[in-house]
Parts: structure tokens; sequence; C-alpha cells
């Protein structure tokens, strides 16, 4: 049975692109622009990446 | 044809490090792109230094060449910058070479160099100067390399009686090469002078003339002197004229700082406008952006909510198909059990064959199908309850006018930029001091002129006089005289050719430029009802419209049109054929016009090079209107506030 998500973590590289999209955009926080990007990501039908080099950013 | 062939600057100017441009040896224009604040102006002075060792500012005021020394360059503890400038005329290449070396800020160490080779042989410094003046005099410099934000202040001083206007009309003058012939008038005059007193001496050798010689003599004194104290004067009132051009300018200032100030403060009012719709839109594009995550799921949930929505039609359907099968099967039993029909009440034949239900089979397991009605129920009272924003399209027509904002904003930004830096270099002390100052100088004019016409007339009744004794003269028939008398009426007679010359050709000058100049404006103007230019006598040029009335009150778009008109009757009419450079010519106008000025451009001067920024003339316009006459393109590429590359990147046609 699956388990819904406690934490999210992001790469090092996600947070670098987190960071560009805050800086360039009118973003203000950067789970509004990770959602979207979870969002889009679904709709698209993406496969999740392997996560071991994930970190937490947020509980949820 | 004088033809401009390349020009290299080394830590001039935002130019660090040598810098080059080569403008080739065909017929055609040259574009260079760069932003405000790149170097377009820069290259201009470039070519005034090399030329005329003379750096001018706004307003054409000159500028200390030392301060040209490139910052970046200067940091690193240089002193001194040079321009390269090649040109061409008749087949002769002329190379100049001048260097600006300002080892401190104090100007007794300045030093400015100038080597000029012709033909590749260096010359003295005295013939460098004669040579350089007669190449491109620097009183016509202004028809060649101009700043095209000013051409409109042409127009408006060719319509008045300014000094300024006067001076302008010299240069046209000059440029349309009528002071060959100005010269000539007082060349003759001078030799008129020699001419009479060589009669004179001869008359006086003779008795029957001496007395009348005498009388000549004290006249012809009398006319030198008060010749002499004329052209004193004359020196004088052109001494204060110039004094009062500067002061008129340092007042036309104080009148532009207002305007300045004016304008700077409108542009800070639009800012402001700009920046608060600017922050509304961004509030709102943000709060949009805050449930932007909707967006992307948006059509799938709508899809899995109509899905959802079918397959509980499908299940009602047939569960209620199930339960009508059902109730059938108890009226059956019923009707079986009772022999009689518990709808109609008719009687039953209890062994009739009462399953013909069984031929539509009970499909689906009654409590299956409920359960699945449950949860497909449940799952859409969940979607229903789910409210997506769907401000998709909205956010990105938000987006679309935050673009533009922001393109607006920096048009703004730059505009004031530009009206600050005017404003941080505009005098404002010494304004009050000028007020005064002029009206003493227009008294002293005044004075000097009211003198000068009472020497004037002194001067034609010596004239008139001497005419007299020299008809006298000639009664007496004293044979050696006629030799002498008749040099004196050739010289009289060139003289007054001469004279009459300057107007004729003044005349005929100014209606080849009206003609010229209405030809290319009607070539330049989108409005077809404008019918000619009318030149006065200033040069100023006015619009007639084709019903025969004068446009009184111009755009200034149309100014520009006009002036750019005039630019190019002269340079058609100029006995000196030369290079066009031309900064910022389009910025007041339309696109139509812009094109229509760039398609005519090859027709203005052998030679045109464009100093432009990109929103005032695309690459895509200049293609497409100049096609093969345009020869190359370069862009000014900012690498730092102090360093600017000059890039070429397009061109091979040179």
């Amino acid at each position: 049975m699956s388990m819904d998500k406690k934490t999210i973590g992001v790469s090092a590289e996600s947070q670098h692109i987190l960071d560009l999209i805050t800086d360039k955009t009118l973003y203000r926080d950067q789970v509004d622009s990770a959602r979207f990007a979870v969002s889009l990501a679904l709709a698209k039908g993406l496969e999740p990446v392997d996560g071991s080099d994930l970190y937490t950013k947020w509980n949820v | 044809m004088l033809r401009v062939r390349s020009l290299d600057v080394e830590n001039f100017g935002p130019y660090y490090g040598l810098q080059s441009i080569n403008f080739g040896g065909k017929d055609g224009v040259i574009v260079v792109f760069g932003e405000n604040m790149r170097g377009k102006t820069s290259l201009l002075n470039a070519i005034r230094f090399a030329l005329f060792g003379k750096i001018l500012g706004r307003g054409e005021r000159e500028i200390e060449a030392h301060k040209l020394l490139n910052l970046q360059a200067k940091k690193e503890g240089a002193s001194k910058f040079t321009v390269s400038l090649r040109l061409e005329k008749d087949g002769t290449m002329y190379d100049i070479v001048r260097s600006c070396n300002a080892p401190d800020t104090d100007n007794s160490e300045i030093t400015i160099e100038t080597v000029l080779f012709v033909g590749g042989e260096p010359q003295s410094q005295n013939r460098t100067a004669a040579i350089l003046a007669e190449l491109l005099p620097e009183q016509i410099s202004r028809f060649f390399l101009f700043d095209g934000e000013l051409l409109q202040q042409y127009e408006e001083l060719l319509l008045d009686e300014s000094e300024a206007a006067r001076g302008i009309r010299e240069s046209i003058e000059s440029i349309l090469g009528l002071p060959v012939l100005i010269h000539g008038r007082e060349d003759l005059a001078t030799i008129l002078d020699d001419v009479r007193r060589a009669e004179t001496r001869s008359a006086k050798k003779h008795k029957a003339t001496e007395a009348l010689a005498s009388q000549l003599e004290i006249l012809n004194a009398k006319l030198l002197t008060a010749k002499e104290q004329a052209k004193q004067i004359k020196n004088e009132i052109a001494e204060l004229t110039k004094q009062r051009e500067e002061t008129e300018d340092l007042l036309g200032r104080s009148a532009k700082i207002e305007a300045l100030l004016a304008r700077r403060n409108s542009i800070e009012e639009d800012i402001d406008s700009l920046e608060t719709q600017q922050e509304e839109l961004s509030q709102s594009l943000s709060k949009m952006l805050a449930v932007s995550w909707h967006w992307p799921l948006i059509e799938g949930l709508n899809g899995r909510k109509r899905k959802l929505t079918n397959e509980y039609v499908e299940l009602r359907g047939q569960i209620k198909a199930i339960e009508r099968e059902s109730h059938l099967k108890d009226l059956r039993s019923t009707a079986k059990k009772e022999s009689k029909c518990p709808v109609c009440f008719g009687v039953v034949n209890p062994d009739a064959d009462l399953e013909f239900s069984n031929r539509s089979a009970i499909r689906g397991d009654f409590s299956v199908l409920q359960t699945r009605e449950e949860q497909v129920l449940g799952q859409i009272n969940l979607l229903n309850q789910l409210t997506l924003d769907d401000h998709g399209p909205a956010a990105v027509e938000v987006s679309r006018q935050l673009h533009q904002l922001k393109m607006e904003l920096q048009v703004k930004r730059t505009d004031h930029g530009d009206v600050m830096a005017q404003l941080l270099t505009s005098p404002t002390k010494e304004v009050e001091g000028a007020r005064q100052t002029l009206g003493h100088i227009i008294a002293a004019v005044q004075k000097h002129k009211a003198t000068l016409a009472v020497v004037q007339k002194e001067i034609n009744d010596f004239e008139s006089s001497i005419a007299t004794a020299q008809q006298k003269l000639r009664a007496t028939g004293e044979p050696s005289l006629s030799l002498e008398t008749r040099r004196r009426e050739i010289v009289e007679g060139l003289r007054d050719a001469f004279a009459r010359a300057v107007d004729r050709y003044r005349d005929e000058l100014r209606g080849k430029v009206e003609a010229d100049a209405s030809e290319l404006f009607k070539k330049l103007t989108t409005e077809p009802d404008y019918e000619r230019l009318v030149i006065n006598k200033n040069y100023g040029l006015q619009i007639q419209h084709k019903d025969g009335f004068m446009v009184e009150v111009r755009s200034s778009g149309a100014e520009h049109i006009v002036a750019l008109s005039l630019v190019g009757a002269l340079q058609a009419n100029a006995p000196l054929r030369g290079p066009l450079f031309i900064d910022s010519p389009f910025g007041r106008l339309d696109e139509n016009h812009v094109e229509r000025v760039v398609r005519s451009l090859p027709d203005m001067a052998k030679q045109v090079v464009l100093l432009v920024y990109k929103k005032e003339m695309s690459e895509h316009v200049a293609r497409d209107m100049l096609k093969s006459k345009l020869l190359s393109e370069y862009e000014l590429k900012r690498i730092s506030a102090i360093h600017t590359e000059i890039e070429r990147f397009s061109g091979d046609g040179l």
C-alpha cells in the first residue's frame, strides 16, 4: 500500500532551477513554483526519478 | 569626392584599447548600431578630433580633449589616447594620426600631437594645418558630421534673424562655394586701390594733371583711412557678435535647462505611473502564480470528471434495468401463484410459460454495481469539491502587459538618463551675469553699427569724388595716362562683375537648393498634399501646400524631414562632395518616414554612415530598404560602462 509523502525533497539541480525561477519570475515562494513543477510533471505523465540524492526541503 | 576609409580609436571615450571601423571605398551606406551611452557620438567626435583637434558636447559646445581618455585605460595608468583617420580624396590617401597626452589633470601638461601622411609621405606641421584646413574646412563640417537631434534646430534657426541663423547661413554659403566669389570681390577692391594710386602717381608727373592728381591723392588717402576704420569697426562688431552668440548660447541653455527640467519632470511622472501599473500587475500575476499548479491539472481532472460521469450514467442505467427485471420477476411470480395478473387482473393460465424475461438476462451483479456506483459518485463529489483556478490565459495576458510596461519603462529611463546627462553639463550660475552682459553687448553693437554707417557714407562720398576726379583726369586727354586709366577701368569692371556675380550666384544656388530640397522632400514625406519647399534668404525652407498656402505650424517630424531635405540638397550642390555621418537621424520619425529616408540615403551622398539605436531603425529595415547599398553593419557592444567594443556583424561589400 502506497503512503502519502510527508516530506518533499529536491535535488541540487532542481534547487538551482528553483532559485532561478524565484529570481527571474514573479513566483514569490519556491513552494509555489515547486507545486507547479510537480503538477506539470503529473500532467505530462513523467516518471519520478531516483530520489537518493534529494534533501528534504518541505514538510507537508 | 572626399571619403572616410577607416577610423582607429585607441583608449578614446568608451573605446578601451584599439578599436577599428573600416568604411571601405565603395558607394553606399554603413550602419553602426549602438544603444544609448555606447559611443555613437564619440565616433563622430573621434573624426572631429582627428580633423580639427576639437571635441563637441551637447549643444555643440567644445569639450576639453583630455576628458575623452578612456576611464578603464586611465585606471590602468594610461594617459594618452590616439585617433587615426584615413581619408581619400580624388585618389590620394590622407592619414591623420592625432593623439592627446594628459599625464595629469593639470591643463599645462596636456599635449596634442598631429601627424599627417599624404600618399604615405609625412608632412611638416605647417603643411599639415594648411592641408587639413583645405581637406574639410571646419566651418562646413557640420553638414558632413552632424547630430540628427540638432537637425530641426537648423530649420528653426534658418527661419529667424538671430546671430546663430547668420552663422548657419554663412556655413551654408561656405559649403556651396560662395566665399570664392566673395574673396575675389575683396581682392579686386584691394587691387583697385593699388591701380588708383598708380594712376594718381602717373598724373602727378604732368603739369596739366598735377592739381587733379593731388586732389585724387588726398581723396585716395582719405578713402583708405575710412576703409581701414570701417574694417576695424567690422572686426569689433564681429568680436562683439561672437561674444553675443556665446552669451545668447548661455541664455539659450538657461531656457533649455527649464525645458529640460520640465521634460525630466514629465518623464519622472510617466515612470512613476508605469511603475505603479507594473507593481499592480506584478502583484496580480504573483497571486495567479501561487495557484499556477492548478493549470496543468485542469485538463486531466476535467477529463477524469467526464469519464466518471459517463461511468455513473452507465451504472445508473444498468442498476435501473436490474431493478426493472426484479420487479417484473415479482409480478410474474404473483401471477403464477394467484392465476391472475396483478396489473390487469386478467386470468393467467398456470401452465403458461412466464419465464420470457429470461430472454434478457440480468446483467451484472447488482451489489457490485451498487458499490461501484457509490465509489464513482463519491469520486465525482470529491472532484466537484475541488475548485481549480483557470486563470492561465489571463496570466499570459498579464505577463504580456508586464513585458510591454517593462519596455516602455526602459525607454523612459533611457530618456531620463539623457535628460539628466544634459542637465548635469548645463551651467546655471553664469546665466544671471550673462543677461547683463548681453545688454551691454547689444548696446555696443548698435553704437558700432551707427559709426560704421557714418564711415560707410564717407567711403561712398570719397568713391564718388574720386570717380568725378578721375573723369576730369581723363577729360584732360593726357596721353601718357591712358595705360594707367585703362588698367583702373578694367579692374573696376572686374570688381563690379564679381560683386554682381556674388548676388547672382547666391540667387541661382538658392534656386537649385530649393529645387533639390523639394524633390528630396517629396520622396521623404508621406503627405501627398505637400507640393514643394520654398526657400528664404536664410536658406530656411517652408512647406507649400498644393492649394498654394504655406504650412505655418510643423510637427517635429516634419521639421526633421525638411532639415534632411536641406542637408541632401546642400550635398548635391556643394563643390566638395563628402561623406554624410548622421548620429541618431530618425528619433522623431515614424516607421513610414524612417523607411522612406533610409531608401533615399544613397541619393543624399555617396558615402553615408548611420549611427543609430535599434529602436530607431531595425536591422531588417536597413536590409530591406537599402539592399545592395547596405555595405556593412557594425555594433557597439557593451563590455562595461567604460568599455565598448566595435564589432562588425555583417557586410563584405566594402
